[in-house]
């Protein structure tokens, strides 16, 4: 049964899921994503800033945290925030994510696991959170598929 | 990230597409316009169920019809969804390129496996503090 979804559907049709596999043993890479001084530090593209100062994280369900990154050569200010769901240091982390004063939000997945040689493999998961978990689609085609099918089909118009 | 879309609309989009039917409505509006009873057809229900997504779809803004008392052809609106896509994308280039940055950051952190690699169970043990 996939851990990704509440309804068990696909995970690879839904949302953003990317795996990647790092030179570090898990309790490393855990720690990365739940201390501020660390996550500040490789949370953001390249031309983004997050100063450590401004990164709080309160790591237990039910728990908040925050970032305020400075992005672009404009450093346009973009308030991140979330709510830690499941917390299963270091395997396992759900958190929801929102750059939106308004509580719009997407769902964060990250599963570590140990490859042995202190590699680690990370799977990433991220999918809206503004539906109930009830509405979302059991359809074959994904909402990437479908999104990709018809950016294609925009850009041919 | 996304301040250039309205979060309402994005919403709007994201609720019309949470449905089968109305996916398949606008996969088939992708290849032209039609009318309802065009629409209704590779579905069992009623022409009556078919316009009432059809008038989520429209209020999202993913459709647009037409105005001929008879025909009222539907036709797909794109930019909603090119929107959406858009915004879906954005996320992932932000964690690909951040995710750089955390192997980047990772491979710069001294380790030592000795200490850090998790202690096995002692034998019939399980579950005593250690």
């Amino acid at each position: 049964m996939p851990e990704w979804t509440p309804d068990g559907s696909d995970p690879e049709t839904q949302g953003i899921t990317i795996t990647r596999v790092f030179d570090a043993p898990r309790e490393l890479v855990f720690k990365a994503w739940t201390e501020p001084e660390r996550f500040a530090r490789w949370f953001g593209p390249s031309d983004a800033e997050v100063p450590p100062s401004t990164v709080s994280m309160d790591v237990r369900p039910g728990g908040a945290w925050r970032a305020t990154m400075f992005a672009g050569p404009g450093r346009h200010e973009i308030r991140w925030k979330g709510v830690y769901r499941e917390v299963v240091a270091p395997g396992r982390l759900v958190f929801t994510i929102s750059d939106q004063p308004s509580g719009e939000h997407e769902v964060v997945t990250v599963i570590l696991t140990d490859l042995g040689d202190d590699k680690t493999e990370m799977r990433f998961h991220q999918v809206g959170g503004h539906l109930p978990p009830e509405e979302y689609p059991r359809a074959k085609h994904g909402w990437s598929v479908f999104f990709e099918r018809m950016a294609e089909l925009l850009a041919e118009a | 990230m996304n301040s250039a879309v309205a979060v309402d609309q994005l919403s709007s989009t994201f609720a019309a597409l949470a449905d089968p039917t109305r996916r398949a409505i606008l996969a088939r509006l992708a290849d032209g316009e039609a009318t309802v009873n065009q629409l209704a057809e590779p579905f069992t229900m009623s022409l009556q169920a078919i316009s009432k997504h059809l008038k989520v779809l429209e209020h999202a803004g993913l459709i647009t019809r037409g105005r001929t008392a008879q025909a009222r052809p539907s036709r797909l609106h794109g930019a909603p969804l090119k929107d959406a896509a858009d915004w879906l994308e954005g996320y992932r280039r932000l964690w690909e390129e951040s995710f750089d940055r955390l192997d980047e950051h990772l491979k710069r952190q001294p380790h030592f496996p000795a200490l850090q690699r998790e202690r096995p169970a002692p034998p019939g043990g399980a579950g005593l503090p250690t």
